[in-house]
């Protein structure tokens, strides 16, 4: 994704949800965006099983 | 009888106040002068409640003196971090925000417990904003510097409450651990630490930060002490949804009980890959003393590490959308950048994310068929520089903020009790080495650390 998409991308993201983000903020919040999107693609990549559901209540 | 110069360990005070060998009022006096003495340096203590502090000590000499037994921890001296609920005291979990809360009517259940024990609370102490963060520099409170070098970061996020132990600024501390926030500054600082099981001890009236992976519990200079606080600690409480309800474990009535016949595994992979060469050594220092070389695998620790950074960022962010929202400016700007963009997560990767949590814990149930104890680094490295900006690992750079937690976070993911033994080497910084049991097994890996510790394989750092 280049930056300009993630701009984009953050842009409407918070417009959705009605947070207001001031430009000053823009350049840690879209680093920090980038980086949750990485980790987003490691748990995609693993093929859980259908039955694998999560618990409400964590009993580990 | 004055105190000796080095710290004493929290069961020797108790036992001595106890014993009538030492008052309370005494240990606390001398306590709040070394804070006095050193707290300036350190930057441990937020807030300092001697006049509480005094007061109960006072009210444990007293009890002594009618002929009652005052508790467990009977005039142990102790810091908690500034998340947890003092009455009278506004929560400020490290932030500015809080601080337009209302006092707290009463003490966190953990603070209650610690005083029906005849513990002293000495005071609030310095953490990342809202939890969020491995180095404990906070743009309100300013940085925790680790009492081993001045020049490096006590780590976090209970940086204030490992470093007040770790320098005898307090015997013990409450502190609370989300991704490593217990073990990542007992690695750093030189001292035990421990993380019960998800669910083991309840978490009411401690300010949240995430609520499907908060965890409470003690930091101390010996295992012993460590097992002395938990079983104070330990027992279930309504108002904690997530707490089980387990009957108590009393840990150190077993701690004497040297484990025999252990299957211990050293995690390899990614336990490997994302540490340092001397992180490493630490592992296999205690591995030696354990007598094992066999490693083992746990598959999925990258995406369980991932789920875990997902989820917290998600309702990390949740948790202060409002704030978020009306007031953005006033979050310390690492936490708010972090917070930010958790809350403009898409939910396909969070819903992912706790399923994967699952799987991950069905991986780690498999391999405890085969191992009572696992063995990992509890940080990559030891205590990095104040306002360090990367880590190397692996032939690679790494944002070192976000990476230090990278080997405590996949097993605080999945709730699993870990305790964290500092080895220090001569002329070396300390590193934390986790020392991991499967669920409601804490016992376990307390009489695992406490049997290596009577081995001189780890122990804390002296006190400087």
């Amino acid at each position: 994704m280049t930056d300009d998409d993630l701009d984009r991308l953050v842009t409407g993201l918070a417009a959705a949800i009605g947070l207001p983000l001031d430009p000053a903020h823009r350049p840690g919040v879209t680093a920090n965006f980038r980086r949750l999107l990485a980790q987003g693609d490691i748990v995609m990549s693993v093929a859980v099983p259908p039955d694998t559901e999560p618990a409400p209540i964590f009993r580990p | 009888m004055s105190l000796p110069e080095a710290p004493m360990s929290a069961a020797a005070i108790a036992a001595a106040v106890r014993g009538r060998t030492m008052t309370a009022t005494r240990v606390a006096t001398d306590t709040l002068l070394r804070i006095e003495a050193q707290n300036a340096a350190l930057n441990a203590y937020t807030l300092v409640l001697a006049e509480r502090a005094l007061a109960e000590a006072h009210a444990v000499d007293a009890s002594i003196a009618d002929g009652s037994d005052p508790g467990a921890l009977a005039g142990v001296p102790y810091g908690v971090k500034s998340l947890f609920d003092v009455a009278g005291l506004c929560t400020r979990a490290g932030s500015i925000i809080n601080r337009d809360l209302p006092p707290a009517q009463q003490d966190a259940v953990l603070v209650r417990r610690m005083a029906q024990n005849g513990a002293v609370l000495l005071g609030t102490q310095t953490m990342d904003e809202y939890a969020y963060g491995f180095t404990t520099e906070n743009a309100h409170d300013g940085t925790t510097r680790n009492p081993q070098d001045s020049s490096r970061v006590a780590g976090g996020s209970s940086g204030g409450s490992a470093a007040s132990v770790a320098a005898g600024l307090g015997a013990v501390a409450l502190a609370s651990d989300t991704n490593g926030s217990i073990r990542v500054p007992a690695s750093f600082c030189g001292v035990f630490g421990l993380k019960a099981t998800y669910g083991r001890l309840p978490r009411t009236g401690a300010f949240p930060f995430v609520f499907d992976l908060d965890h409470v519990g003690p930091l101390a200079r010996t295992a012993e002490d460590l097992a002395l606080v938990y079983d104070a600690l330990q027992g279930a409480d309504p108002n904690d949804p997530a707490c089980a309800g387990r009957a108590l474990e009393p840990a150190l009535p077993q701690l004497a009980h040297t484990p025999s016949g252990l299957r211990v595994g050293i995690l390899d992979g990614w336990f490997h890959d994302k540490a340092d060469s001397f992180a490493r050594l630490a592992v296999s220092h205690v591995a030696d003393a354990l007598g094992t070389g066999a490693k083992v695998s746990l598959p999925g620790a990258e995406a369980a590490r991932a789920s875990a950074f997902l989820i917290t960022a998600a309702q990390g962010a949740n948790l202060h959308l409002a704030n978020l929202r009306a007031r953005a400016a006033a979050f310390d700007p690492a936490t708010r950048d972090r917070l930010l963009a958790g809350a403009l997560l898409p939910a396909a990767f969070v819903l992912q994310a706790q399923r994967v949590r699952r799987w991950f814990s069905e991986q780690a149930a498999e391999v405890f068929r085969s191992f009572d104890i696992l063995l990992a680094p509890a940080t990559p490295c030891t205590a990095i520089r104040i306002g360090q900006e990367t880590l190397e690992l692996d032939g690679r750079s790494y944002p070192a903020r976000a990476s230090i937690g990278l080997l405590t976070q996949p097993i605080s993911c999945i709730g699993l009790p870990v305790v964290s033994a500092p080895v220090c080497l001569a002329g070396e910084l300390p590193i934390g080495v986790q020392i991991i049991a499967a669920p409601w097994c804490e016992t376990l890996a307390l009489r695992v650390a406490a049997h290596l510790e009577q081995m001189g394989a780890v122990g804390a750092a002296a006190v400087r």
